[in-house]
């Protein structure tokens, strides 16, 4: 099969990647067109990945694809039917484990009028669906997965990718968008059924554009509480945050004045939902009100 | 552009365009030296010059380097005061030797593990010690372990069992299987002790790089034959007083295998630019081989050195990974025990699930 390459422009990074797989390739054509790059500018390339067909026998019996960066192959591969997913996977990881110029937070990041916030929660907790419905409603969706702030403007930056929708958030989302943004669904990984919703556009045209942190959202999809919003003291924040950083050991010294200068500058929420309308509203008057709710 | 050009001339790096540092930054990636780039401008002062994202690129590879240091610093220090307790004193050698002497040109090399020499009357109680301390040895089949013990120059390796850092435990410089192997007390006479840390020895300047360079010539296989020829450059560059080369000239007396520092001295003057004396080069070109034999292994080290990265391989990639493989394998081991050592390595292996010319030699 053919290879091709692309490469793509995602928030504050330049990727090249080349596919032989036509999965692959069709998911970067529909999730990533509006992302590509003129590869003939002299541009800086961040990371080389590839994502490609095992080995000869293996794709006789059971297909499998394999991830590369930079000519090696840090993981074991993953069924074929993955390979779009093991793409967003192996990138988060590329990030996550090289890009310390960034304080980087596991959580989603929206932004409206140039302020952003920042919700952190624990996987399953609901943070990308809620991300992917206030997308539709007036934000822009930087990331649902990275947050990286730059330690010298303290402003966040996303990464303008599609969303990792799990299980039954897939079916919830199909209310709010076109079936052509949703990629097939990949079964059976470590998280369950995964399905890839194309960010829209304006996230995209905008993901080299930061924000300035103003609200952290620690955030609890439950399934009995309709919406309920309060106030979380800052030591608390500031405990959530360092264990949902992935770098913040190895900054060291300056993980955590980072992490203090986030906490001051910041309300710090907790939120617990079902209903969707009323988190939104929740999250608007917080935002609303210059010294939070009382 | 290669990496291995901005080593020897940093300058260089100044005028190039974003689409060649994308190259030099992964091929700096590829052999995990990207914080050593990132100091080596730093300390030319030319880190300003460059453009600002790579400035953060090289800069981000700056935390994961100070963490390693730390990590491995607060180790080695441990190491050295449990084992003085006992009345074994380390010798430290090569990657942890350049850390505890704080090098400063040494800045951002990322080591793989803590290497210690320990002369071999005193290797039952320091590997019980070890063994008390968390140190667990990697699982080895017996005829690995007779490997390891009588015929090369090192234990198996060991891992601590909380921090994961591995630890290499040499009782010899030179495989033992060699008739030509020193007693280690030659080199050990060369130790002395850190200042830094109480109970902690390493070699002299002169003595650290002959054994660093015949390290690297024993070597049959070079994926961080990079690194360890710009550790030569480095070192003879730190140390290259007229009173390191007198003693470096001296040990070529004292110990064999000048062929290595023969090699060592050539290659870091002609791929890396350093300065070499006139008299050293002279002193040691009498272990020149035959003319078209030497213009061989040159041509071969030149491939591996310069261009190991996968895009800069060229079709003679293969014959000089094969030829020095061969090489070293050959000055580790007499001939005839080789043959015996890989058939019996290949009847080992028909019954084993993996196999491959790696594992062949532990």
């Amino acid at each position: 099969m053919l290879s091709k390459s692309y490469t793509l422009q995602t928030g504050p990074f330049t990727v090249s990647l080349e596919s032989s797989i036509s999965l692959v390739k069709n998911y970067i054509q529909q999730h990533y067109s509006s992302c590509m790059t003129n590869t003939s500018d002299d541009h800086f390339i961040d990371y080389h990945l590839g994502v490609h067909h095992g080995p000869l026998y293996r794709r006789l019996l059971a297909p499998q694809a394999e991830f590369r960066l930079n000519h090696r192959v840090p993981f074991k591969p993953l069924p074929l039917s993955q390979a779009h997913a093991m793409f967003e996977w192996g990138l988060n990881w590329t990030i996550t484990s090289s890009a310390n110029q960034y304080f980087i937070i596991h959580a989603a990041v929206l932004e409206k009028n140039g302020q952003a916030i920042i919700i952190s929660a624990a996987p399953g907790s609901g943070k990308s669906t809620l991300s992917a419905y206030l997308a539709t409603q007036g934000w822009r969706l930087l990331s649902d997965e990275l947050a990286l702030i730059d330690p010298v403007t303290m402003q966040v930056y996303g990464t303008g990718r599609p969303i990792n929708l799990k299980n039954q958030s897939i079916e919830l989302m199909k209310n709010y968008y076109p079936e052509a943004d949703f990629s097939p669904i990949a079964k059976d990984t470590h998280k369950g059924e995964v399905c890839l919703l194309k960010a829209p556009e304006a996230s995209i045209a905008n993901s080299h554009t930061p924000a300035t942190p103003s609200l952290l959202l620690f955030v609890q999809y439950t399934p009995d509480e309709k919406c309920h919003i309060e106030k979380v003291p800052p030591a608390k924040s500031l405990i959530e945050i360092i264990s949902n950083t992935f770098n913040f050991g190895l900054l060291n010294q300056l993980g955590f004045d980072i992490a203090k200068k986030l906490i001051n500058n910041t309300q710090a929420y907790y939120l617990e939902y079902n209903s969707f309308s009323l988190a939104r509203d929740a999250i608007d008057s917080v935002m609303k009100s210059p010294r939070g709710l009382q | 552009m290669k990496l291995i050009e901005l080593l020897a001339q940093p300058q260089k790096g100044v005028a190039l365009k974003l689409k060649v540092w994308s190259q030099i930054i992964r091929e700096a990636r590829y052999h995990n030296m990207l914080a050593q780039l990132y100091f080596l401008y730093q300390h030319n002062q030319l880190a300003q010059q460059l453009p600002s994202v790579i400035q953060a690129t090289l800069r981000s590879s700056k935390y994961p380097y100070d963490n390693q240091k730390q990590q491995l610093g607060y180790e080695a220090e441990k190491l050295a005061s449990q084992l003085s307790q006992i009345n074994v004193s380390p010798v430290f050698l090569k990657g942890s030797a350049y850390q505890l002497l704080e090098i400063s040109s040494f800045k951002g090399r990322i080591m793989a593990d803590i290497d210690l020499l320990i002369p071999q009357e005193q290797l039952v109680r320091s590997e019980e010690l070890l063994l008390k301390q968390g140190w667990v040895p990697k699982q080895v089949s017996n005829y690995d372990d007779k490997f390891y013990r009588e015929w090369s120059q090192e234990i198996p390796p060991m891992r601590h069992s909380q921090t994961g850092i591995e630890l290499d435990v040499h009782f010899n410089i030179f495989p033992i299987i060699l008739k030509s192997s020193p007693s280690p007390e030659k080199l050990l006479a060369h130790a002395q002790p850190i200042d830094k840390c109480p109970g902690a020895r390493s070699l002299t300047p002169a003595a650290m790089a002959y054994h660093s360079a015949i390290h690297l010539f024993f070597e049959s296989e070079f994926h961080k034959g990079l690194r360890d020829l710009y550790d030569l450059k480095l070192l003879f560059e730190q140390f290259g007083c007229d009173t390191f080369w007198e003693d470096f000239i001296q040990l070529d007396k004292e110990l064999p295998h000048g062929g290595c520092i023969f090699l060592a001295l050539t290659y870091t003057s002609s791929l890396l630019g350093t300065a070499i004396p006139e008299s050293v080069l002279s002193h040691y070109s009498k272990y020149k081989l035959p003319t078209l034999f030497q213009k061989l292994v040159d041509r071969s080290f030149e491939e591996l050195f310069t261009s190991y990265y996968p895009e800069h391989r060229s079709w003679f990639h293969k014959i000089a990974k094969n030829l020095l493989f061969w090489r070293g394998h050959l000055k580790r081991m007499p001939a005839h025990r080789l043959l015996l050592h890989l058939s019996s390595k290949f009847f080992k292996n028909l019954s084993s699930k993996e196999d491959s010319l790696e594992e062949l030699f532990p």
